[in-house]
């Protein structure tokens, strides 16, 4: 307390009265000695602080009213009488403060005095000389100052700060508990076992904290204890969040399902209070028990209520600890999902506080290599993109404008890496940049995709520029917003003028509004369209386009775009028409050419008197061949269907209710149907003339089918039924020869004509798509 | 049958000398009265627009020339008609395809079954 000595010494120092002599007071400036003495007894006598003067042998001369309280002897007991309050073994410590002092000068020290009851005391001692009129030293004042308070409040600050060292060097909190519930046992004078209590997530029970003195029986058994009323002072307080002081643990009603266990561990008294944190939620609480019935003193509350303060602050720091140090963990964890590292460089320094390894990871270097300077991150950038990375960075510092750019890193193993980079500049509260915060992503993949993109892109164009036909695409709606370059050459438009619906001006008057409306039906129904129509050149010239489009559809099927060609049929139809006029040309020659080679017959026979039925199956059997033929022509030549080729044979011999015809579409090559349309010709004529077409009432079936891998075997059944009864043929006839050998030839397969006494029954079977056979199933 | 019956005066045109010969037989084999086998366009047209005739038949192509003009002239006479052609059905003018055609090489029978068409679609 060295701002009360020095008022002590003001006091018995005038200063108006001249300096003090070597360093005491000087009592020749004192103006009258009796008054001045007078007046030095009467401060000595009212202050708080305990004085005495003694004279060079010891002698107590006064002793104020602090002094008797502090030390416990009255003024009466100690004034005339040697210095009571020596403890063993300090006398040379005393002789040696009064030989200072008697040479003038104060002595201070730290020391231990005894009570009266035998106790020792701390104080803080000054000694100081008095001295007379004449300046000689003749006593020597004491001042004693109760260093307990003291040294208390510094133990317990000094035991906070080890606490709170702990605290800072990040050690866990069941140390840092212990420690504190340890120093707190030492600052107690009472005795005092201490305990902490945490509250669980829920603010239900409280757990185990820290209590290394308690029994551990005793622990274990209060560990999880409901926070309510009634559960022991730690649940009361808990549940009442304020401090809950138990004397008599015995008595008292909020233990009593807890006295006897108390009991056995030997427990009197507990004081509870409620741990809170800045936010006022419970944290847990602090308990002092004592061994027997118990208030705490003044001191034992202050260090409750220290104790209490300290651990709510430890508790409360080291969730708070957790929840950063998740939080932190979780952004790490989510950096690393994102391959996202971040940094922080001083733009000061020039060197980077931060650089995290994932970060450095993103930059192929090693987690403990040392990131500190910018070169160390310029050395690993692609050299091509140094040139724009340099600049931006150093303008981002000097203009404190954030940062944001795409660059490659090469990595160790000289593959590249794609990073984006976004910095924040940071500035101190005056406003001056820091740093540059910022954090790196990998986007090797997005670019990869986006070159992957962009090359397609350009394939997609070259492709679509360079293809035959015009391109073009519309949105969801129709609009068309793109076309190839062969639009635009072959219309001499732009795509200013075409996009949307403004194509509508190269198309031809006569067609455009049928166009319009069939391609408006698809964009609203999503059908692929096709139509073909004349579009006008940058000449005039109207050329044919066959045009096609097709819904591009995402992958919930909903119409993105529609992707739309044009392709130049102008040549195809010209070559398609002469080529209808050559096989119409053909046709009528070889028919004329038939008609011809049947008039020559019919004279030939007439003249030579031949039974006219000669003529009559001649004929017959000409235009058998003739029809199927005209049946090809219709075709192009190409195939004939089946069911035409039966039709047309057979419906001159048959009429439906005589006739009937069964079985599956199937494309004929020509020389099938030839071949089949002759064979049916000639059953149908042997019919007419004996079978079941010879009466009014007989019927004839035809059915096919195809059966076998593809392309398949033709089974073909010609079956009378309702004639007269059959006589098989005492030789063959032309008839039976084309079809069992001539059919037969042709197709590939097997005939057999089976004259049944019910009717004929002819079964074909021939080998579809074969050199031989040609035929081709549908 | 009752149309068959009757002799009708028949014109044939058609540039095939062996075909028209056959026509000729075939129409007389049916109790026709041919009265005239053209062969070409110009002769053709004079007939067609004064012979007295009952029908005519027409070959489509006459020496590379289309017989429409010929048909238009009868349509307008209100004289029956028969194409005969090689191209069938397909190969007429549009304008022609209701027309009653004989697709070549063609039998007696299928002469006698149009001829027989042409006279009950006129009396119906």
């Amino acid at each position: 307390m060295p701002h009360i000595k020095t008022e002590l010494l003001d006091v018995a120092h005038d200063p108006d009265q001249g300096a003090a002599v070597n360093g005491g007071p000087d009592f020749r400036a004192w103006p009258e000695p009796a008054e001045s003495e007078a007046r030095f007894r009467t401060v000595i006598a009212s202050s708080p602080v305990a004085i005495l003067v003694i004279d060079p042998d010891a002698t107590v001369r006064l002793w104020n009213a602090a002094a008797e309280k502090l030390f416990g002897w009255t003024e009466a007991e100690v004034v005339g009488k040697a210095v009571p309050f020596i403890p063993d073994g300090s006398l040379p410590e005393c002789i040696f403060c009064r030989d200072t002092a008697m040479r003038g000068e104060i002595y201070s020290i730290e020391t231990q005095r005894l009570r009266r009851d035998g106790s020792l005391v701390d104080v803080s001692l000054s000694a100081a000389p008095l001295r007379d009129k004449r300046g000689e030293i003749k006593e020597i004042l004491i001042v004693l100052n109760d260093a307990t308070e003291r040294r208390w409040a510094e133990a317990l600050l000094a035991a906070e700060k080890r606490v709170l060292e702990l605290i800072a060097t990040g050690a866990p909190l069941p140390q840092v508990l212990d420690t504190l519930v340890r120093e707190a046992e030492a600052n107690s004078d009472e005795g005092m076992l201490c305990s902490v209590l945490l509250a669980d997530d829920s603010r239900e029970r409280l757990l185990r904290g820290a209590a290394p003195t308690l029994p551990e029986t005793y622990n274990q058994a209060i560990d999880g204890i409901r926070i309510g009323p009634d559960v022991g002072s730690c649940g009361t307080a808990a549940y009442e969040r304020r401090p809950v002081f138990v004397s008599d643990i015995a008595s008292d009603p909020r233990w009593t399902d807890f006295k006897d266990l108390a009991a056995r561990h030997g427990l009197g008294a507990c004081c509870s209070t409620p741990l809170l944190s800045s936010q006022g939620e419970l944290l847990g609480t602090l308990a002092m028990y004592y061994r027997e019935p118990h208030d705490p003193g003044v001191h034992e509350r202050e260090l409750i209520g220290r104790a209490t303060h300290l651990a709510a602050i430890v508790i409360e720091r080291k969730r708070a600890e957790g929840a950063l140090r998740q939080s932190r963990e979780n952004l790490s964890a989510a950096l690393a999902a994102s391959d996202t590292g971040t940094f922080r460089w001083n733009l000061a320094t020039g060197e980077f506080s931060e650089f995290d390894e994932n970060l450095k990871c993103l930059f192929g270097f090693a987690p403990d290599r040392a990131v500190l300077v910018k070169q160390d991150f310029l050395d690993v950038v692609h050299p091509d993109d140094l040139p724009r990375l340099i600049p931006a960075v150093d303008a981002s510092c000097r203009q404190g404008a954030d940062f944001a750019m795409e660059y490659r890193v090469i990595l160790p193993d000289g593959k590249i890496r794609w990073l984006y980079d976004r910095a924040k500049i940071v500035r101190n509260p005056a406003g001056v940049p820091t740093d540059l915060v910022g954090a790196c992503t990998d986007i090797t993949e997005r670019k990869r995709a986006e070159q992957a993109l962009a090359a397609r892109e350009r394939e997609f164009r070259t492709l679509a520029d360079n293809m035959s036909q015009f391109a073009w695409m519309t949105d969801a709606t129709g609009w068309i917003y793109w076309y190839n370059q062969r639009w635009f050459d072959y219309t001499g438009t732009t795509l200013q003028e075409m996009e949307g619906w403004g194509w509508q001006k190269v198309h031809h008057p006569d067609h455009v509004d049928r166009v319009v409306q069939k391609i408006r039906h698809s964009f609203d129904t999503g059908e692929p369209w096709e139509d073909t129509f004349p579009l006008r050149s940058k000449e005039g010239e109207y050329r044919w386009f066959l045009s096609r489009a097709l819904p591009i559809r995402d992958e919930h099927g909903r119409i993105q775009h529609w992707f739309g060609t044009n392709t130049d049929i102008t040549q195809r139809l010209k070559a398609e028409r002469q080529r209808t006029i050559l096989v119409n040309e053909l046709n009528h020659r070889v028919k004329n050419t038939l008609a011809t080679v049947q008039a020559i017959a019919a004279q030939t026979l007439r003249s030579a008197n031949v039974d006219p039925s000669v003529q009559e199956t001649f004929e017959s059997r000409l235009v058998a061949l003739s029809n199927a033929h005209s049946i090809l022509t219709e075709e192009s030549w190409e195939t004939a269907e089946i069911h035409a080729v039966m039709a047309r044979t057979l419906e001159p011999h048959a009429g439906p209710e005589r006739l009937t015809l069964h079985g599956p579409s199937i494309k004929l090559s020509p020389k099938a149907a030839l071949a089949i349309a002759m064979g049916m010709h000639e059953l149908a004529t042997n019919a007419v003339k004996y079978g079941a077409l010879s009466n009014g009432t007989g019927q004839v079936a035809v059915t096919w089918r195809v059966d076998g891998p593809k392309p398949g075997t033709l089974h073909l059944q010609w079956k009378e039924r309702g004639g007269p009864i059959v006589k098989p043929p005492s030789r063959k006839g032309f008839g039976s020869r084309l079809i069992e050998r001539n059919l037969v030839h042709d197709l590939n397969g097997k005939a057999k004509i089976d004259y049944q006494l019910e009717g004929i029954v002819c079964t074909i079977t021939g080998i579809l798509g074969t050199a031989s056979g040609e035929m081709e199933a549908v | 049958m009752t149309a068959e019956m009757f002799c009708r005066r028949v014109l044939i045109v058609e540039d095939e000398g062996m075909v028209a010969m056959l026509l000729e037989d075939m129409l007389t084999d049916l109790g026709h009265e041919v009265v005239a086998t053209i062969g070409q366009m110009d002769r053709a047209a004079e007939l067609v627009a004064e012979a007295a005739i009952d029908v005519a038949v027409l070959d489509v192509n006459l020496n590379g020339e289309h017989t429409y003009s010929l048909a238009t002239v009868l349509k307008a006479r209100g004289v029956p008609f028969i194409f005969a052609t090689g191209y069938g059905i397909a190969g007429l003018n549009e304008e022609w395809r209701s027309a009653p055609v004989l697709q070549k090489p063609f039998q007696a029978r299928d002469l006698k079954r149009v001829m027989r068409e042409v006279f009950e679609t006129r009396a119906g």
